[in-house]
């Protein structure tokens, strides 16, 4: 029986040999000494350094039946470090102090990042681009609605944020707040940044206040985010109140198309006092487009009689079909035209 | 000796306690009275389920044989037995946190807490429907957070090692929540451990502190740190903690919990907001955000105040020693939260705003 060669195994640095990064400390046939702190494991075992510092040899209470090799980061230092102490770490990168090599490093960016770097710009100069639409069409509006702002601007930026918190779902309070306090703090950042008096920080911040209280006053969100004139609650409560009723109205007598485009007209200034749920519940109900059969009364599904002719079948009433699984058979059904608002 | 009282028989039951709202919150009841009486009730009309929102699904459902006379069985002999517990806790004798456990018990059972419980948001909570004030939605408030939400948190502190860098180890009790509505407009909760740009970091979070403990909310008062233990330190060639915001003296409700600057006064301001700017090729940094109880005197009842001014000078904000923070003002570690920022193209931009000098660059490769 033939013996191989000696495989050289053992320890190749002892406790507290010093150690560079990826030198073998340990090599072994399974681990008979495990990977500690700052160490690395091969897949035949060998242990390796993964930090230079300090080769250690120890007991870890954690795992009482197994000995440990770590790298200690100073000479001194013992291991394992306690439990709860803050880990020992090593920054290791360089300063680049050549202005040239430091500008050029900092502008390199990865594959992934510079490909989509561009896609990203486009994307951010067209929100930019959307936002100065809106910025402007905001001014106008004001101006229309006649709201003296003594700075267009502020007025602007704050309602394009506000907008875009009431988006993201945010309370109007909490909505206006927040709005209000991005505007503060890039002004005062701005102007710490210039070192402006103290005294004109203060009078540019009560002018933002003002502002944006006018604002909160004098101008209001549509459920669908156009602005429009303020609607105080009581406002909005009492307009729904009256375009329930036209609806109620306007849905017990109709007769012909001109009535269904009425309906659906009644809808048309709705997103300003409505909540979105709110109109969708409203046109679910009154722009039903079949009535519920159990309705009844001139809606009733009635079966046509045998005498009636064709056509006065089909002026006044809707004929259709349905299986009726108690006789088992296909009946045909006529149904009042009222019932059903594309057939008017 | 709480089951005898069941079970002798001689008390009498009192009246409905669970549909009297005279002396109890209306948020223990459900506010719909369809629902209510569709929970309550059972499903007797052929519309089935209030709760199903699709017809067809209302429709198909068949509540299981007899299941509307067992509930009332059920519930006649729950309620009876929380009209007795809310008379051993009306008790004036016995002590705050066991008649809290009382109350809890009282509530525990009651269908209309649940029901309110579990459909509804239970973190943006409205206090007409999930109130935090009441024990009960406190103990339910605290069970859905350990289900999930406290252990990510442990999950993410220990594997980012937040613990032990910053602080030695934590034992969450309090639910810490952040958002970043000032910079982006964004309205979104932070779920620990996460990537955020320098874009969105860029002006001050905001921290929702929810207390699930009986706890004097009109006393107590809490510390926010946010700390960063990955600034590089060039001349030991290691890393240093930086104080990136600090808050003291905040007092925080139950219910009304966010903490932004509605809620604070530049005298609670301990360090004023810096933004995350990390360096070139310096890696991650992990932003953690420590919530603190400060000391209660437990013999006048009032809660130690940290004297900002004093305070602001024992420390450095740029080597922030948080150990010796915490132990020096005597506070107790509640609640944590972390979020990650690493350099990207915008940090210049930050930096600009913030007059901060210009971003340090390093090697790739480490040496």
């Amino acid at each position: 029986m033939k013996d191989s060669a000696g495989r050289r195994l053992g320890p190749k640095k002892y406790n507290g040999q010093e150690v560079k990064t990826g030198q073998i400390i340990m090599r072994q046939r399974g681990t008979k000494f495990f990977p500690g702190e700052y160490v690395g494991i091969g897949k035949d075992h060998t242990l390796f350094a993964l930090e230079p510092g300090f080769v250690k040899y120890y007991l870890d209470p954690f795992h009482p039946k197994r000995k440990f090799i770590g790298v200690s980061l100073s000479r001194d230092a013992t291991l394992p470090t306690n439990h709860f102490d803050p880990t020992p770490r090593r920054f290791g990168h360089t300063l680049l102090d050549n202005a040239k090599a430091a500008e050029k490093e900092e502008g390199a960016l990865h594959r992934k990042e510079y490909l989509a770097s561009e896609g990203i710009k486009k994307e951010m100069d067209a929100r930019r681009e959307r936002r100065t639409t809106l910025k402007k069409e905001y001014a106008k509006l004001l101006k229309k609605l006649k709201i003296d702002v003594s700075e267009t601007d502020i007025a602007t930026d704050y309602l394009v944020r506000l907008r875009s918190c009431l988006r993201n779902g945010f309370l109007l309070g909490d909505a206006q707040f927040y709005s209000k306090r991005y505007i503060e703090m890039e002004y005062q950042l701005r102007a710490e940044k210039e070192n402006l008096d103290s005294a004109l920080i203060g009078s540019k911040l009560e002018e933002i206040e003002a502002i944006t209280s006018l604002l909160n006053s004098s101008v209001s969100f549509s459920n669908k985010f156009d602005l429009g004139s303020f609607m105080s609650e009581s406002e909005k409560l009492e307009a729904r109140a009256d375009l329930v009723k036209q609806l109620k109205e306007v849905r017990s007598n109709l007769s012909n198309k001109k009535d269904v485009k009425k309906l659906r007209g009644l809808f048309d200034g709705a997103s300003k006092y409505l909540s979105l749920s709110d109109e969708v519940h409203l046109r679910r109900i009154y722009l039903k487009p079949i009535l519920p059969e159990s309705l009844g009364g001139e809606s009733q599904v009635v079966k046509p009689r045998e005498n009636d002719t064709a056509k006065s079948k089909s002026k006044k009433s809707v004929v259709f079909k349905r299986f009726n699984y108690e006789t088992s058979k296909i009946e045909e059904l006529s149904r009042d035209k009222r019932a059903f608002l594309s057939k008017l | 000796m709480y089951k005898r009282f069941i079970h002798t028989g001689r008390i009498t039951r009192s009246p409905a306690v669970w549909s009297d709202f005279t002396s109890r919150s209306t948020s223990l009841g459900i506010s719909s009275q369809a629902v209510k009486e569709s929970v309550l009730n059972g499903d007797k009309l052929e519309t089935g389920p209030v709760t199903l929102k699709r017809k067809s699904n209302r429709m198909k459902y068949n509540s299981p044989v007899l299941i509307d006379e067992t509930f009332k069985t059920c519930y006649d002999f729950l309620e009876k037995r929380s009209g007795v517990t809310y008379k051993h806790a009306n008790n004036p004798k016995i002590n705050p946190e066991f008649k809290e456990k009382l109350l809890i018990k009282a509530e525990i059972t009651n269908p209309e807490v649940q029901y309110n419980f579990q459909f509804n948001d239970k973190l943006d909570n409205v206090t007409s429907i999930i109130d935090y004030s009441l024990p009960v939605y406190r103990h339910l408030g605290k069970k859905h957070w350990e289900s999930y939400k406290q252990m990510l948190l442990m999950q993410r502190l220990e594997s980012l090692k937040v613990i032990p860098d910053t602080l030695p180890t934590l034992t969450p009790r309090v639910s810490v929540d952040i958002k970043f509505p000032y910079s982006t407009g964004v309205n979104q909760w932070i779920e620990p451990g996460k990537f955020l740009s320098s874009g969105v970091t860029s002006l001050e979070p905001i921290v929702k502190i929810q207390e699930f403990e009986l706890v004097d909310p009109k006393e107590q008062l809490y510390t926010v740190l946010i700390v960063n233990p990955d600034e590089p330190d060039l001349i030991n060639d290691t890393f240093k903690t930086t104080l990136a915001y600090g808050l003291t003296n905040l007092k925080v409700d139950y219910n009304d919990n966010v903490i932004d600057s509605r809620k604070f006064f530049p005298r609670n301001v301990l360090a004023k907001y810096l933004p995350p700017v990390p360096e070139k090729n310096a890696g991650n940094q992990r932003f953690a955000v420590w919530v603190l109880r400060q000391n209660m005197n437990s013999e006048t009842k009032k809660c130690d105040v940290i004297d900002n001014e004093a305070v602001i000078s024992t420390f450095d904000r740029n080597n922030f020693n948080i150990r010796g923070f915490v132990k020096e003002n005597n506070l107790d570690p509640v609640g944590a939260h972390v979020w990650r920022s690493t350099w990207d193209s915008n940090v210049k931009n930050v930096r600009d705003k913030y007059n901060l000098p210009k971003g340090r660059v390093f090697s790739r490769v480490r040496t």
